[in-house]
């Protein structure tokens, strides 16, 4: 039984003001059924992502609010996995197809971080971590704590981490709906202030508002105006939550048991994948994906990026979007959003099989999914 | 703060404290939460105490460093009430050659 994407949607991801939570919502989950041509009432369940709206928005219970937006009230149930929320809705969604329970289903991840104060949304955002082993924790520092371990044993260097920042803007700059259309250069990323040493501001990703949305069915669809992409290969790893019990502070456990997953269920290897929409949350973790993802060795992913190797031309294409980076990442749409940004690239015909990773906590949570045209 | 939830954290100081161990992982976190703002910049680093790991904050006006020896202390965690009950809790400090 194949899981095909039936249509996909983005909102503009940013600072923005005019739209709430329901609004940005809304319109991810109206859009999709749109583009996918079929009705309201083709939707037999709606599986929400999101991390913060109850410390954001004093609003919980997502599931009923998405269902109440589309017609016959669906079932529904809104998944947290910090910033894997995306991609935990997105496996939830799968199952209950491939379980045969629903035959058409959507996922919509959104987030509204930007009308809370900026050091309110650290603190929600540290709530990733493991609060009682944790304690003192923010998010710049874990991984700031991952690249040290990175740089201490490989020879990782500054600019190598700039290499990736300068890289995803200059994707994000031709991604309309991306929060930066910015060009970076490497003296700007290396000189910006220091957050967590040795990661810099401008390693790191912004506060974003925005959702995204996707159709799945595992019918045929009688609409063929375009061909649609599908999921052909998905996996779930996990690690423990604070850093202090991970067998390894230079590679994400949980990315290497989910990608096994996926490319042993697609029947694929990491030679195999075109294009991917990895999880950057800072330059450092994007670095790290791309080796545990089996894409370069471990230990030269930062060489890889300095040398090309990540962009168009190179060995595999590494977040076209803009990534996390510079397209933006709120948080619960994250995933969704990278599973509907591929899906548009595949029905384009740009690339023929691609990769999403989405990433929770500091590592503790990875999902992985290949997609096919 | 929640008195309860105060009083369980209290619980484990004991275990730790006066505790030795090394630093295996280090930063230094310079823009923090409201309630610690205030004692940035701070160490935050992953101690080995005899193969039992955990990740602690340094105390003020010290940069910890991986192969550093440190010891276990009190120190205030934040703000809190400034009013009620102090928040405190285990911290680690350079243990001096």
């Amino acid at each position: 039984m194949k899981v095909i994407i039936a249509g996909h949607y983005i909102t503009q991801f940013g600072e923005l003001w005019s739209k709430s939570l329901i609004d940005l919502m809304r319109e991810a989950i109206k859009g999709a059924i749109e583009d996918s041509g079929l009705t309201e009432t083709d939707i037999e369940a709606v599986f929400v992502s999101n991390m913060g709206s109850g410390q954001n928005d004093n609003q919980l219970h997502l599931g009923a609010l998405a269902s109440q937006m589309i017609s016959g009230y669906p079932a529904a149930s809104r998944t947290e996995g910090a910033c894997a929320s995306g991609g935990l809705a997105m496996i939830a969604a799968e199952q209950a197809l491939l379980s045969n329970q629903y035959q058409t289903v959507l996922v919509v991840g959104v987030e509204k971080m930007n009308d809370a104060d900026s050091s309110l949304t650290t603190k929600y955002l540290a709530a990733a971590a493991n609060y009682t082993t944790e304690s003192g924790s923010t998010f710049p520092g874990l991984y700031a704590i991952l690249a040290n371990a990175h740089i201490k044993k490989f020879g990782t260097t500054r600019s190598q981490l700039s290499a990736v920042a300068k890289k995803n803007h200059h994707h994000g700059f031709d991604n309309s709906q991306a929060q930066y259309h910015k060009q970076l250069t490497i003296e700007q990323i290396s000189n910006s202030s220091l957050v967590a040493d040795p990661l810099r501001l401008l390693d790191c990703s912004p506060i974003t508002d925005g959702a995204a949305a996707v159709v799945l069915t595992t019918k045929q669809l009688k609409e063929q105006k375009r061909k649609r992409a599908s999921i052909i290969g998905r996996g779930h790893g996990q690690d423990s939550l604070d850093l202090a019990n991970r067998r390894s502070l230079i590679e994400l456990d949980a990315t290497t048991k989910a990608a096994k997953q996926a490319y042993q269920m697609a029947g694929l290897t990491s030679g195999d994948i075109e294009v991917a929409e990895v999880h950057d949350c800072f330059t450092i973790a994007e670095i790290l994906a791309i080796e545990d993802l089996g894409f370069f060795k471990k230990g030269e992913g930062g060489k890889a990026t300095e040398e090309g190797q990540t962009t168009y031309g190179g060995k595999v294409v590494i977040n076209p979007s803009g990534g996390l980076k510079a397209s933006g990442h709120p948080v619960g749409a994250t995933g969704v959003k990278q599973i509907a940004y591929l899906a548009k690239l595949l029905e384009e015909k740009k690339f023929t099989r691609a990769l999403a990773h989405n990433v929770g906590g500091s590592g503790a949570t990875a999902i992985v999914h290949i997609l096919s045209s | 703060m929640k008195p309860a939830q105060y009083w369980r954290d209290k619980q484990i100081i004991n275990d730790y404290l006066g505790k030795t161990g090394q630093v295996v992982a280090n930063t230094v976190i310079r823009t923090t939460s409201p309630e610690l703002s205030h004692m940035a910049p701070y160490s935050y680093v992953i101690v080995d105490f005899s193969g039992i790991k955990k990740e602690m904050m340094g105390v003020g006006n010290e940069v910890l460093v991986a192969g550093d020896s440190v010891v276990c202390v009190i120190r205030r965690m934040g703000l809190g009430d400034l009013q009620g009950l102090i928040d405190y809790g285990l911290k680690v400090k350079k243990i001096m050659e």
